[in-house]
């Protein structure tokens, strides 16, 4: 029987791909309680995988559970590896807690969580996956913002990027202090970016570079980036230096990112950092690109258009 | 019985498809039915030479009463010795500190947590212990060196602007080895200080019949006058220079199955969308005194010992090695000549530092 179950799991997974609907289960949970999926059409389903050696998975459940599972607006699953480690690490176990500590890697290939790493998964009302989060997340970013908008039926066509977009820079002063002293009317246009951190293989990098080849061709274009307060002034002089920078960097002093922040927050986007604003030499931002994950293509494409037109 | 090599194509297929998966995580379609036949294979297909010592699972930790007092590794994928007090260093990527164990595997002390500030690590990597007794350990999610001492105070931290295949501190700079470009301009190997700065580049990147940015992956050490020994990842080169970057020899490493994998890569190195289609036997490389030591783990777990001047000079092997296993990271220890041992970071699942001996 057992093996008949296993079998139709691996079936259902194969049917399910990629885990776009919550599958059916029916199981034991760790302090006896039985669960059936089924019944919780209707609810928003939160699905969490563990490794419980992992602290960080077990304050992302600590966190989720406080701020939505305990007031009920969240039903949870959780699938641990290792019940002793997990209860050491996790404490009691709320009753509205489901906690399975069974077939952990039947669940994993089930909900296609690879072999490597955990993850967690909320379905909406109809069972319909909503997102799918691996290892690498900032509950407070990236996680939060998505479940708060979903529960509040916020409308996600309004972005970030509206809020600045027709704005003059100086009603935002957390991003206009970097560049009043520079005359912006002189250039046809500027450009700044807000990098939390930078490497050349990351998005940061490609912005950076295609930034300073910008700088090197167009001299009527003023160009700048924002780099985190943790940067020292030795890091600055070596990222000038090892990327061949030859462009104004300025250092945030950890305002500039707080704003930031507060604004994603309030369109329910994750914050993934690297921010480009488009100004014009009006002072009106024009353009802002971030977030979704073609943003640099869509970046580099726009101002191909926009030096082609502005530039014959 | 040697396949003739249109035979041999469904397994270099296999075995592509396996490395593939292994090492970028990315897809977990292959079946363990598969690994297995692949490593029956391969196993069959490269005996070990007559040469070979076998050598034994002799302890490992940490142990399962450590796991119940609450130590244990989720994401070990490093390690650092550090000889003069035989303490070993082990960075966990996923709980975020660097655990300090003696050599009979007790806890000395933890350092570090989660977070940007010193002493805070994300994710953190590759970890050195220099001549000195000064940390370097590569904080990956914070893009930075942080330098420690051997109490576990801050001293410093740099940030890192290049992702890097291999990182070699064993001096008073650092070394980077190769920067994932096609540029065969720059240098094989970076040198920094310990502020990031750049000093020097040491020897050039090679040529091969297929460009990718992989071609010139090196593992890097250095023997003990300074000299750079690089062994190329995929093919069964290894270089030695001096200091001042002067090639003092480019030899084949004398090994069948590093040799064959090396001629597959020549013709299928292939790099898209980030994924490679190559074949990466060689696991790491340690230097002791002026003895170079070679871990491969795939189809069995071996050490291949190398003299100042790359001859092999013994060939140890564990023959229980499950086609699971899994390391990039080990260093030795020669107590006499009949007495080594090798402390093998072993990876998921079992996540623990794996001493092996010889067999008596």
């Amino acid at each position: 029987m057992p093996v008949l179950f296993l079998f139709l799991l691996i079936f259902l997974s194969l049917l399910y791909g990629e885990t776009l609907y919550l599958p059916p289960i029916k199981e034991f949970t760790f302090d006896g309680k039985t669960i059936d999926t089924k019944s919780f059409k209707g609810e928003l389903v939160y699905v969490q995988f563990i490794n419980p050696k992992s602290q960080d998975q077990i304050d992302l459940l600590k966190k989720v559970y406080n701020d939505f599972i305990k007031d009920n607006l969240l039903v949870s699953l959780v699938f641990v590896n290792n019940l002793r480690i997990f209860l050491n690490n996790f404490g009691e176990v709320p009753d509205n807690l489901y906690v399975i500590d069974q077939n952990y890697s039947t669940y994993k290939s089930l909900f296609s969580v690879p072999l490597c790493c955990e993850a967690c998964f909320l379905f909406n009302k109809d069972s319909k996956l909503l997102f799918k989060f691996s290892e690498f997340y900032n509950y407070e970013k990236h996680i939060k913002p998505l479940i708060i908008s979903i529960l509040h039926n916020r409308d996600l066509t309004l972005s970030p990027q509206s809020h600045f977009e027709g704005h003059f820079i100086f009603e935002f002063p957390w991003l206009f202090r970097f560049v009043d002293d520079i005359e912006l009317a002189s250039y046809r246009f500027s450009i700044i970016s807000f990098h939390p951190d930078v490497c050349t293989s990351c998005p940061s990098g490609m912005i950076i570079k295609y930034l300073n080849q910008l700088n090197n061709k167009n001299t009527d274009i003023y160009v700048a980036s924002i780099v985190s307060s943790d940067f020292t002034d030795n890091d600055i002089e070596n990222l000038k230096d090892h990327l061949h920078i030859n462009y104004d960097l300025f250092r945030d002093d950890g305002y500039l990112s707080e704003q930031l922040n507060e604004i994603f927050l309030k369109y329910g986007n994750p914050y993934m950092g690297n921010v480009i604003f488009i100004i014009d030499n009006s002072g009106i931002i024009l353009k802002t690109f971030c977030c979704d994950q073609f943003y640099i293509e869509k970046f580099i494409k726009y101002m191909k258009d926009y030096i082609r037109r502005n530039y014959k | 019985m040697m396949l003739r090599p249109i035979h041999k194509l469904p397994i270099i297929a296999l075995l592509i498809f396996f490395l593939i998966t292994v090492f970028s995580n990315a897809n977990q379609n292959i079946t363990k039915d598969q690994i297995l036949a692949m490593w029956k294979q391969w196993l069959k297909e490269y005996p070990v030479p007559k040469m070979a010592k076998q050598i034994f699972l002799m302890d490992y930790f940490p142990k399962e009463n450590q796991v119940n007092e609450g130590i244990y590794f989720y994401k070990a994928y490093h390690l650092a010795y550090y000889p003069k007090d035989k303490t070993i260093f082990v960075a966990d990527w996923g709980q975020h500190k660097i655990f300090q164990f003696d050599l009979n595997g007790n806890l000395i002390k933890t350092i570090g947590k989660k977070g940007q500030a010193p002493l805070e690590f994300e994710y953190p990597g590759e970890i050195f212990i220099n001549d000195n007794g000064i940390i370097l350990i590569h904080d990956q999610g914070n893009h930075r060196f942080q330098i420690i001492s051997l109490e576990g105070n801050f001293i410093g931290s740099v940030k890192l602007y290049k992702p890097y295949f291999s990182y070699c501190f064993k001096k008073d700079n650092l070394l980077l080895a190769n920067n994932s470009t096609l540029n065969n301009q720059e240098p094989l190997i970076e040198v920094l200080d310990l502020n990031g700065k750049f000093i020097k580049g040491i020897g050039a990147r090679k040529d091969f019949p297929i460009q990718s940015p992989l071609n010139n992956n090196v593992y890097i050490s250095q023997d003990k006058k300074g000299n750079v020994i690089a062994v190329f990842a995929f093919y069964d080169i290894v270089r030695k220079y001096d200091l001042n970057g002067n090639l003092l020899y480019e030899k084949l490493i004398p090994d069948e199955l590093i040799r064959d994998v090396s001629r597959k890569n020549k013709k299928n190195m292939q790099f898209k969308d980030g994924k490679a289609s190559c074949l990466n036997v060689i696991n790491a490389l340690y230097s002791k005194d002026d003895n170079h030591y070679l871990l491969l783990t795939f189809p069995r777990l071996a050490i291949l010992e190398f003299d100042s001047e790359f001859n092999l000079k013994n060939y140890y092997y564990w023959p229980e090695t499950s086609p699971s296993y899994y390391s990039f990271d080990f260093f030795v220890e020669k107590y006499n000549s009949s007495d080594i041992r090798f402390f093998i970071l072993r990876r998921a699942e079992e996540n623990r530092i794996e001493i092996f001996g010889l067999k008596k």
